[in-house]
């Protein structure tokens, strides 16, 4: 008889308990995301409101309504456009020469043990150089124009490209070589057929850790020489002390980032297109 | 009459800080048009270095290697294909396009080669597949693939290295007896490596026992269990099974003993 008393009691809190302790993936997204948005939102309107109030100094900080301002008149006045458009050059191409030619580079010191380790220590050794300590140089010997930038931003490239894609073409597994050999193929075949496509999931992700070494670059390419670019956008703010003006170019520089990442992203996809068919 | 594979006095060492280790010493066996052969010996016979060799790979010490009376020792030739335990199926490519490598690598035209894999998809039981990624087959699928890819090249002898170890039980039985009948089809000689003495009786027309230490064999055996059925288990139920397994293991263990 008590059995049948206890029951009923028990039954509902069960599935209670169980729903908040283990929320669906989906939702699970939702809510992080709109937290996330909050955070923003939390964040922008504190400076905004304080600097309002006066409890925060505008002068030093900014505010975002001051930001919004200058990205708006910037982009009226076609300025804003000019500048991400000189920088995005600077980057896609400086990119393009630099981790895209370095990849390559680095896919085609497979080819020979020899030269790979003969330049190793060249290679290690411009790869420790800080592009900081490069970049004057480079403006010297290319101008202040973009040629310069394109140097500096593929400089800044090159070696982690090079490297990576190197490991991850001897990466390539021995056994794969053997069943190519075992059919007769040539080195160049053996290249082409498996060690490139295998060593691909490398290639990208040297591409992908060079986007903000390429940002890097061009901003710091700007910062010595320039009259365009986000990197001169942020560098005229800090020497008038326009301090909406320096924000407005760092947030630039984060959208950039993020649209440079999606892309590759996007090249990552389609070249792993086999993995999750 | 020349045997389709010829093995001759083969030896290989290899030179490691403390002297000359011998891996094989004065190995000699061959294979005929049709004929299932096993190589069986406890690890650390040097199966891998002789399964290299054949297949050139490797170049040995001394001796050499002759498929249908050329000499091929130290190149790799258009008539051995193998099988590895490992499928070795490249996974950013379609099966079809991983069945067709080796077709591809010779200079046959994609059209032609295509055409030529798709006639065998439905004997491999692959039908269907020609479009999928390797990472969406089962194992035994894969396995059934890299077969494949071996068989559409039409190779006079098909290695095995082990090819079915890693996969259970029923459908390693399967695979065993779909091999058999490829191969009792085709003319095809099978080679195969292994230390399963089960799957070298159930198997094979003739046996060579190695020892380790260095690789050398010790005794070379006629199986005849009296029944034609491509069929494992039944094979496995010849009434001689217990017979020829009892021989090659007394014959590996003898040596294991005085080792």
């Amino acid at each position: 008889m008590t059995t049948v008393l206890t029951e009923p009691a028990a039954a509902p809190t069960r599935p209670l308990r169980r729903r908040t302790a283990t929320a669906s993936p989906r939702r699970r997204r939702i809510i992080l995301h709109t937290m996330q948005v909050l955070m923003v939102v939390t964040a922008l309107s504190t400076w905004e409101f304080g600097t309002r109030s006066g409890a925060v100094s505008s002068f030093l900080f900014g505010s975002p309504s001051a930001v919004w301002h200058v990205l708006q008149t910037r982009a009226i006045s076609g300025q804003l456009w000019s500048d991400i458009g000189v920088t995005s050059m600077e980057v896609i191409l400086g990119f393009l020469i630099g981790a895209v030619g370095g990849s390559v580079l680095g896919l085609l010191l497979w080819y020979s043990q020899f030269v790979a380790d003969l330049t190793s220590p060249f290679i290690a050794a411009i790869g420790s150089i800080p592009v900081l300590a490069v970049a004057p140089l480079t403006i010297i010997w290319f101008g202040t124009e973009m040629t310069s930038k394109v140097v500096i931003v593929a400089f800044s490239c090159v070696v982690v490209s090079l490297t990576t894609s190197y490991r991850g073409a001897r990466r390539t597994d021995p056994d794969l070589i053997n069943l190519m050999k075992s059919f007769g193929a040539t080195r160049s075949q053996i290249f082409r057929k498996l060690v490139v496509p295998s060593a691909m999931s490398w290639v990208v992700s040297g591409l992908k850790l060079n986007i903000g070494f390429a940002l890097v670059g061009a901003i710091v390419g700007e910062y010595i020489s320039s009259d365009a670019g986000v990197g001169h956008m942020i560098l005229l703010g800090s020497s008038n002390f326009t301090i909406s003006l320096v924000i407005a170019g760092i947030a630039i520089v984060m959208v950039m980032v993020l649209v440079f990442n999606l892309l590759v992203s996007a090249l990552e996809r389609f070249l792993g297109h086999w993995e999750r068919s | 009459m020349t045997q389709r594979l010829e093995v001759v006095g083969i030896d290989k060492h290899y030179a490691t800080p403390h002297g000359v280790s011998r891996v094989l010493r004065g190995l000699t066996l061959h294979a005929d048009r049709g004929e299932f052969v096993s190589i069986v010996g406890p690890s650390g016979c040097g199966k891998s270095t002789l399964f290299n060799i054949i297949t050139g790979l490797v170049e040995p010490t001394a001796g050499s290697i002759r498929v249908n009376g050329i000499d091929v020792t130290g190149t790799t030739s258009e008539h051995i294909g193998y099988v590895l335990q490992k499928d070795l199926l490249f996974p950013w490519r379609t099966v079809l396009e991983n069945v067709i490598l080796g077709l591809e690598v010779r200079g046959t035209s994609k059209k032609e080669a295509r055409e030529r894999a798709r006639q065998l998809f439905a004997a491999y039981k692959l039908e269907g597949y020609e479009d999928n990624y390797p990472a969406d087959l089962s194992g035994g699928m894969r396995q059934r693939a890299a077969l494949m890819r071996t068989m559409v090249t039409d190779p006079d002898i098909i290695l095995m290295d082990e090819a079915y170890k890693a996969l259970d039980y029923p459908l390693k039985i399967a695979l065993e007896g779909e091999l058999l009948e490829t191969a009792r089809a085709t003319g095809k000689t099978v080679v195969a490596v292994t230390h399963d003495i089960e799957e070298a009786v159930t198997m094979s027309d003739r046996v060579y026992i190695l020892k380790a230490h260095p690789g050398e064999i010790i005794d070379e055996l006629d199986v005849d269990l009296g029944t034609t059925s491509t069929d494992i288990n039944e094979r496995r139920l010849a009434p001689r099974f217990n017979e020829f397994y009892e021989k090659i293991w007394r014959g590996i263990e003898q040596r294991a003993d005085v080792a």
